[in-house]
């Protein structure tokens, strides 16, 4: 008896150093924590701080929480930032994007599953070594190459939705096949036999039966891509330019960046609206990444 | 309702291994038909051709009357029942089962009509809200089967439906085959690698190994006249015994030796294999366990034995004996009439003694390994 209550204070004993480890460890993790936060804590207070204030002190806390609406306002009614047109183009070329890659991924990915020979091999390696390239290799041939194919088919491809569109496409379909591809094969086949034998067209299966059950990896596939898309700079720099008619978000705010002139408190306030958005939809689809896995069909 | 046919029917597949061989089987209309053998015989793949989930690689498939090796599975106006359910995760019970009725532009209503029905026959009518998730293995099989039924097809094929379930379970839902397949009235091919199934449920069972058929019957028939040692072995449950013995003509009749014993064959068997026009040869004798009579003393034309295992399933015993020759002989002996002292007799290494008639035993050449009187 005495023996065994002797053993659990042995135990905490020996975890008093443990202990200390851990809450050395929980320091740094929060030290860590607050570095990476920094960026988005400066871009914040900023926003909320005057131009002459920032260039003084570009870290600190702000005065006059009024200076956030002040800016805001300034913002929308700046006419060469003309937010809400910028707003619009960066949604419409996101969300055409998005339905695009996710759409044309997804069966591409079923078909390269379900089809098994030796080219849907061969195929599919080609778009894993495509992840691999990176962008800045490409993106200089891709202007000339967009110039050619817009002049020969008549389709401008440079300034035009289009061409941003079928540019995101390219290079956001190789993960997203890549993604698909893994979850689709444990979709087990025999439920799309069994939609076989129901009286399912191909087509039929794919979008009444696969689909469904892609919806997990569906919104992991929309998430990356959407804040990818929605934040990148240079792609919309190169394809729409950057005093295209065209312009998405990133490249608006980059217009207080003038050579002469960087109105530092517009930049960050507008950063900061710019990156709303996207925060939101992550905030909602993360129960929907958290919640949603195939059971039951099968054991 | 519909007869199916298979005329020298070959699965090839593209690893060149050839699954089934030259498949000949008439199906008649509403008859079930029992398709049984081990593991990797070409069960399923026979199925899956009749479904067209399969290539036929040679060979041809026809529906009544109609050769459909080239129609895809939902022209064939089939139902199939998957081993591992394939229910649609994502669908409630109802709309699983009114899935095909709705392809087909069935006026919601009569879907209504029908799924409920099946729902009502199949017990399910009060999961028919929920997610296959929520249900028991059972529960899921019972759909699978209900999805299958409001179809009304032609052919109704099952593959291993039950091997997902517990024995008793099992034991249930065959029962509940059974009824089904009353109120259904259709043509079934079912496949299973347990032989009770097969016994229980089929019109004809077709015995297969290796992609080939080794036999195709009914119960009684696969039971009483096995054509080859294969069939005898599989079907019946314990198994046929084996044992090595002679077959001795002398002068019009044969008999059978085994072990100093010597057992006269009846009028029938001594006509057939006169027929045959066979001579004295070594054979191997079966003889099943429930045609064995245990003696506990020595008697004329008796084959002395030792017991090695004493099984006790209940009503009787299955003893496990070696003979002298060191063949393995499962014998059953009812409880009930045992004394105390023949009870306590039973133990290891003890002696028994064991006879059958001439009716009951299976004689095959060992070479061939074919039935001398049936094959
Ligand atoms: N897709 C395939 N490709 C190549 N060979 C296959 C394929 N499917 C089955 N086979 C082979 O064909 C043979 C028959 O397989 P099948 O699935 O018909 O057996 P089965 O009788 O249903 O067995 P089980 O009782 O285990 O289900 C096996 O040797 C198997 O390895
Ligand atoms: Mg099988």
């Amino acid at each position: 008896m005495a023996k065994q209550a002797a053993a659990p204070i042995e135990r905490m004993a020996g975890s008093k150093p443990h202990k200390g480890r851990q809450i050395t460890l929980e320091i740094v993790t929060f030290l860590l924590f607050i570095l990476f936060m920094m960026p988005f804590i400066i871009v914040i207070f900023n926003s909320m701080r005057t131009n002459a204030d920032i260039i003084n002190q570009p870290v600190g806390l702000p005065t006059d929480l009024g200076q956030f609406w002040r800016n805001i306002t300034e913002i929308w009614n700046n006419p060469t930032f003309n937010f809400l047109s910028a707003l619009r183009d960066s949604v419409i070329i996101t969300v055409i994007s998005l339905a695009v890659i996710s759409i044309f991924s997804s069966m591409a990915a079923w078909v390269l599953v379900r089809n098994k020979t030796k080219w849907s091999n061969i195929i599919f390696l080609c778009y894993v070594a495509a992840m691999v390239i990176p962008f800045q290799v490409v993106m200089f041939p891709l202007l000339t190459w967009f110039r050619t194919v817009g002049d020969f088919l008549g389709i401008p491809m440079l300034r035009s939705y289009q061409g941003i569109i079928f540019a995101y496409l390219g290079f956001g379909e190789a993960m997203s096949i890549f993604i698909f591809h893994g979850f689709i094969k444990g979709v087990p086949l025999e439920l799309e036999e069994a939609a076989d034998i129901d009286g399912c067209s191909r087509a039929g299966t794919f979008f009444r039966i696969v689909l469904p059950l892609l919806q997990p990896v569906f919104v992991t596939v929309l998430v990356l891509n959407g804040l990818w898309i929605w934040n990148d700079y240079l792609l919309p720099l190169l394809v729409l330019g950057s005093s295209g008619t065209i312009r998405t978000i990133p490249l608006a705010v980059q217009g207080f960046n003038g050579a002469y002139v960087k109105q530092w408190h517009l930049i960050m306030s507008s950063t900061l609206l710019a990156m709303l958005p996207i925060i939101i939809l992550y905030l909602f689809a993360q129960k929907y990444i958290v919640q949603g896995m195939v059971d039951g069909s099968i054991k | 309702m519909a007869s199916v046919k298979l005329t020298d029917v070959k699965k090839i597949y593209d690893n060149k291994v050839t699954a089934v061989h030259d498949f000949n089987l008439e199906i008649k209309d509403k008859e079930f038909v029992v398709f049984v053998g081990p593991s990797g015989c070409g069960k399923s793949t026979t199925l899956r051709m009749v479904a067209g989930l399969e290539d036929i690689s040679e060979g041809t498939l026809e529906i009544d009357g109609e050769v459909v090796n080239d129609l895809q599975p939902k022209d064939r106006d089939i139902a199939m029942v998957f081993q591992n359910y394939a229910l649609y995760p994502h669908m409630t019970v109802y709309d699983n089962i009114a899935f095909s009725l709705r392809l087909k532009k069935v006026p919601e209503d009569e879907v209504y009509e029908r799924v409920t029905n099946a729902a009502q026959i199949l017990g399910i009518t009060e999961y028919l809200t929920r997610k296959p998730r929520a249900l028991s293995g059972g529960q899921r099989q019972r759909v699978a089967i209900g999805r299958a039924m409001v179809r009304n097809a032609k052919v109704f094929l099952m593959d291993e439906p039950l091997s997902n379930l517990d024995a008793k379970l099992r034991n249930q839902m065959r029962a509940e085959i059974i009824l089904l397949r009353q109120k259904l009235d259709t043509t079934f091919i079912y496949v299973t690698h347990d032989q009770t199934e097969a016994m229980t449920l089929g019109d004809r069972i077709v015995i297969m190994k290796d992609g080939y058929i080794e036999q195709v019957g009914t119960p009684q028939e696969v039971f009483d006249t096995p054509v080859n040692l294969f069939v005898a072995g599989f079907i019946g449950s314990p198994q046929m015994n084996f044992l090595k013995a002679k077959l001795l003509q002398e002068g019009s009749g044969y008999s059978v030796e085994i072990l100093g014993a010597k057992i006269p064959l009846n009028e029938d068997q001594n006509a057939v294999l006169k027929g045959k026009n066979i001579g004295s040869q070594d054979i191997i004798l079966g003889v099943r366990p429930e045609h064995t009579t245990v003696l506990f003393d020595r008697a004329d034309n008796a084959i002395e034995c030792t017991i090695n295992v004493n099984e006790m399933m209940g009503s009787e015993l299955h003893l496990h004996l070696s003979s002298a020759n060191d063949d393995r002989i499962i014998v059953r002996l009812p409880t009930v009439d045992l004394t105390k002292e023949q009870r306590n007799s039973l133990a290891y290494g003890s002696r028994m003694y064991i006879t059958f008639p001439a009716k009951v035993m299976h004689l095959f050449d060992p070479e061939t390994e074919r039935s001398l009187i049936d094959g």
